[in-house]
């Protein structure tokens, strides 16, 4: 009889641990899964980072003065300037535009990035959910009318962007679903060849 | 389920989760290592940066400083400036080249580069002869109109000079100057009368330049509206004056004299070297009866006369003069026993007194940033 009660209870706590390691093993396993999603999604977005970076900070390089800006067209999602971005002598004109339909992956929040230079447009399927620009005169204050009128006020640039993984992502074992773990990424520029 | 059977799926659990914590951690290394190379990236460019802006602080005190900094500690890494004098699309620049560095011979090791280039002066693409104008020019007295090249002592530099007049107007010879210069590296000693070669009347400029700064080349260069008047009210040996007798000798850097319409700096012995601007927004401010012992560039509207007060000694202008009213009221130049001699050397010193005035912020001078 105590043989049969030691197995009854050997079973129940067994079955008990089995059922925390199994449990324990699906946290994990999602929270693998979310961390490798994360993971893609900075670093897609370290890699607009730095493009954007690379490129908006030329913005102006080589362009003649007496213009009235090296920024041809200012818009929250969109911009167009120009700049000698090869250093070869020959001005540039660059245009990065995000799509405002939602791009053609799994995760449909994700648009895609245009980036343009001098008429050959690349596309920039990197999971970018927000790109969002915004810009500021030379006393820091916001411009608020859109599209940006009068470019030459612009001084300095913001430029805050979201990234998730191109599929679909929920993590179920959070108190609440969240869905497609992301990144966020926000720089001010004040390229110095704009004056 | 036999004991051995658990043990097998424990162990078999512990493994796999085992491997997927792994996973997490090396996806978690991942991300640090991701954001730790962009800021690294970031603090290696704040590092290139800073050491452009310290340079050209350096600069602004000392226009011929090209030492650099060899290796410099700051914000946590290293920085190399180099300081040289270059071309940059055809322009004579001084060339900063700063390179941060985080993490230096590490495996992370993290570099940015950003280059800036100043104006160096030289000769500005408007001085088209030793005297250049806009209007008609009538050349008085016996003034000695040397536009052979010349160094700033005034020693003489074979084929590299200029015209001795170029206007859009017509020259009239109304004494008996002695006039030579240098017409496509030939060289025609000065004489009376002298050989037309040597100058050039009736020549077309488009957009003649009509204020100091677009003579020294405008924004294009370096100078919008207004830098050079900034300059002279900036201190340190230059100055601006609207009243010439408040003006003190001899004068270096940028002086910028600011006369009512009409009037003139007139009855003064001028001795110094830099710039000398006598303009004012009308157009007719003028340079007349002044003995002139200046080295460098003479931008005034209309009018520039040696002076036949007394004094010691042949007034010599060395460099060039530009005048910049069109269509003049005066347009006489010249007069009394005065010498004007060309010289590319007294320009290019004078220019860079003007690319980098003394302790002046340099930032707004970059004619290109490269970061």
């Amino acid at each position: 009889m105590n043989a049969m009660y030691d197995l009854l209870c050997s079973i129940v706590i067994g079955g008990i641990l089995l059922v925390m390691l199994v449990g324990f093993n699906g946290t994990i396993t999602e929270q693998a899964g979310a961390q490798t999603v994360r993971m893609m999604a900075q670093s897609s977005l370290t890699t607009i980072g730095d493009l954007v970076d690379y490129e908006f900070r030329k913005m102006g390089y080589q362009v003649p003065k007496g213009t009235d800006s090296a920024i041809v067209f200012a818009d929250t999602s969109k911009i167009t300037f120009k700049a000698d971005i090869d250093n070869d002598g020959t001005v540039d004109i660059l245009t990065y535009e995000l799509d405002s339909s939602p791009s053609h992956n799994a995760n449909t929040k994700t648009h895609y990035l245009y980036r343009t230079k001098n008429g050959q447009t690349e596309l920039i399927n990197l999971g970018l959910t927000q790109f969002r620009i915004t810009y500021y005169d030379a006393s820091g204050k916001q411009l608020t009318s859109y599209p940006i009128q009068r470019p030459s006020k612009i001084k300095s640039i913001k430029i805050a962007m979201n990234a998730e993984s191109l599929v679909p992502y929920i993590e179920r074992s959070e108190n609440y679903l969240k869905a497609s773990p992301g990144a966020y990424w926000e720089q001010t520029i004040k390229p110095r060849n704009i004056r | 389920m036999s004991g051995k059977a658990i043990i097998i799926i424990v162990v078999g659990i512990v493994v796999v989760s085992g491997i997927v914590l792994y996973n997490i951690e090396a996806g978690s290394i991942a991300i640090t290592r991701n954001v730790d190379r962009f800021f690294s990236g970031r603090a290696a460019q704040n590092i290139a940066q800073s050491g452009v802006n310290m340079a050209l602080r350096q600069l602004a005190n000392n226009k011929d400083w090209r030492t650099g900094f060899p290796s410099i500690d700051m914000l946590g890494g290293k920085g190399f400036v180099q300081v040289s004098d270059s071309t940059w699309y055809g322009k004579k620049v001084i060339k900063i080249v700063s390179v941060g560095i985080l993490n230096q011979g590490q495996p992370f090791e993290v570099r940015d580069t950003s280059m800036a280039y100043l104006p160096r002066g030289g000769v500005p693409g408007t001085i088209r002869g030793l005297i250049t104008t806009d209007s008609p020019t009538s050349l008085e007295g016996n003034p000695l109109l040397d536009a052979r090249d010349h160094t700033a002592l005034g020693a003489l530099v074979p084929g590299n000079g200029t015209l001795a007049v170029w206007t859009t107007k017509t020259i009239s010879p109304a004494g008996n100057p002695i006039i030579g210069g240098t017409v496509l590296g030939v060289d025609y000693v000065p004489s009376d009368p002298y050989l037309p070669v040597v100058v050039q009347s009736g020549q077309s400029y488009p957009n003649y330049p009509s204020t100091p700064d677009s003579v020294l080349g405008g924004s294009a260069e370096g100078y919008p509206e207004g830098t050079l008047k900034a300059i002279a009210r900036s201190g340190n040996g230059n100055q601006y004056a609207t009243d010439p007798s408040t003006l003190t000798y001899p004068l270096n850097g940028v002086t910028y004299v600011e006369l009512p319409s009409g009037e003139s700096f007139t009855n003064t012995n001028i001795t110094g070297s830099g710039i000398l601007i006598v303009h004012n927004s009308a157009e007719d401010a003028y340079l007349e009866n002044c003995n002139l012992y200046f080295t460098g560039l003479v931008l005034v509207d209309d009018c520039l006369k040696q002076s036949d007060i007394p004094h010691s000694g042949s007034p010599v202008l060395t460099g060039a003069v530009f005048a910049m009213s069109p269509d003049g009221k005066k347009g006489r130049w010249g007069n009394s026993n005065g010498s004007y001699l060309y010289s590319s050397e007294a320009i290019e010193n004078a220019m860079k007194t003007a690319a980098i005035a003394s302790g002046r912020s340099l930032a707004s001078s970059v004619l290109g940033w490269w970061e």
